[in-house]
């Protein structure tokens, strides 16, 4: 899919896919560090107000331990904010230290020199921020915070200046649409990737109030066609359809669900999530499956995310799995899943814009196949 | 002889990885060593010069003093050297 992570692997990726691609362990994890932030985003999935008490230094050093333990080798950093942890530069350095490559994600507001200083030092493989506007304005009317604007302006001038790597995200949504495309001109402006996202999920208690703030499926297609990216990257996918480079069902997709599997993806196969109340879940959005690691062991908590995730099998009427559009949606079984508490109801607006999708596609391949018969 | 605390030496799943850790000029990235290199990372700090490392590393693989075997370990920890990784 075009401009969309869900698991923050970036380059190590590929390490991984050379070395360890018949293993199932957890070489990558993600941390969400606390649950705390000093924004207010109505769109934002993470709920601040859960009122538990993040787990604690000695919590995080004994989970990351067994995982280096497990051939962990990546861990993205989230929350709520990273920089509201008071201990955040000790989990940063501990896990430096254990032979991790790290990815920071943060709104970067509370970003400082002293952050900067520690980064040159023990290097970050990226921080991934957003940028919820293009003007003070349009941001704080997202964020909720005065002055929030003007810390994001003051985060990206220190990454910038010091040369850190870092991506920027746009969220577009109800609240910035209008600003989508001034972003792409931002992100081209700062040499920096500008990944723009039209996905808006529910919250991890499964709350759907965020939703509110999506996008109608026409006007997510519409950045499609409209912006020069998108449209390029659905063009190579038809390109690409008709000369046999890929097939109408990806590879990864097809062998899961042809195998009876209810998630096409690789969750909870080289990837765990630890929330901040300090249980594992097979990633970000799958909050439904937890398991408390304060109750249990690690072991146990991997096997039963295996069960329940990785080999969990759908119901024959699962609309997903005979899906012709499936390569041209943003389609998550985890999002189902905490939105409707059953993962096999689809969220009809990922199937509007994967038809829309390939039927653009579609027009391309016969204006490719036309053209080809010309000449 | 001391190794770099640039990086930090792993064993996953069999393989032997140089993990970085902090700034340095080589790789920000996991390099993936073979057995014999594992084994010279391994015996940096018992030894005291390069000599004596290249020494432990030919008695521990029945290398001959005149071996190619015994070249090629010389001109790898002469690389490791260069690169800064250990240090005499």
């Amino acid at each position: 899919m075009p401009d969309n992570k869900c698991v923050h692997i970036g380059r190590i990726d590929e390490f991984i896919d050379n070395n360890f691609s018949d293993i199932i362990a957890p070489f990558s994890a993600g941390f969400e560090l606390t649950a705390k932030c000093n924004l207010n985003c109505g769109h934002c999935y993470a709920r601040h107000d859960r009122g538990h008490k993040d787990f604690t230094t000695d919590e995080f050093k004994k989970i990351f331990d067994i995982l280096i333990d497990y051939g962990l080798l990546e861990a993205y950093f989230t929350g709520g904010e990273i920089f509201m942890r008071p201990d955040f530069e000790e989990l940063y350095i501990y896990a430096k230290k254990k032979g991790v490559i790290l990815v920071l994600l943060s709104n970067i507001t509370l970003l400082n020199e002293k952050h900067i200083e520690l980064f040159k030092e023990y290097p970050v493989e990226l921080i991934s921020t957003t940028m919820y506007g293009c003007t003070e304005e349009t941001y704080e009317k997202v964020t909720g915070v005065k002055g929030s604007y003007r810390n994001f302006q003051k985060g990206l001038e220190l990454l910038q200046k010091n040369n850190i790597r870092y991506e920027l995200k746009f969220v577009s949504m109800r609240h910035n649409y209008h600003e989508v495309y001034k972003a792409r001109e931002i992100g081209r402006e700062l040499g920096v990737e500008m990944i723009i996202s039209t996905g808006i999920h529910p919250m991890s208690d499964g709350t759907l109030k965020p939703m509110d703030y999506r996008l109608t499926p026409e006007e997510a297609f519409l950045f499609d066609i409209n912006d020069a990216g998108r449209n390029e990257f659905w063009r190579n996918v038809a390109k690409q359809l008709v000369s046999g480079e890929i097939e109408l069902i990806p590879d990864r997709t097809k062998s899961r669900f042809n195998q009876g599997c209810l998630y096409p993806c690789s969750i909870a196969n080289q990837h765990v999530f630890i929330t901040s109340d300090y249980c594992m879940q097979g990633c970000v959005r799958a909050s439904y499956k937890k398991y408390d690691i304060r109750k249990g062991t690690f072991d146990a908590g991997w096997q039963y995310l295996q069960k329940e995730l990785v080999e969990k099998k759908s119901s024959s009427t699962f609309k997903c799995r005979t899906c012709k559009d499936i390569r041209f949606c943003e389609q998550c079984t985890a999002n189902f899943g905490q939105a409707y508490g059953d993962e096999e109801k689809v969220d009809d607006f990922y199937c509007q814009v994967a038809k829309m999708r390939h039927d653009f596609v579609d027009e391309e391949i016969k204006k490719i196949l036309k053209n080809q018969i010309k000449s | 002889m001391k190794r770099s605390e640039a990086f930090v030496f792993r064993n996953i799943y069999d393989k032997h990885v140089l993990m970085p850790v902090l700034k340095n000029d080589l790789s920000d990235m996991p390099i993936v060593l073979n057995e014999v290199a594992a084994a010279i990372w391994c015996r940096v700090e018992e030894c005291s010069n390069k000599e004596m490392l290249i020494e432990e590393i030919c008695n521990l693989y029945n290398l001959k003093k005149e071996s190619p075997e015994k070249e090629a370990i010389e001109s790898f920890v002469k690389r490791l050297i260069d690169f800064k990784l250990i240090m005499e």
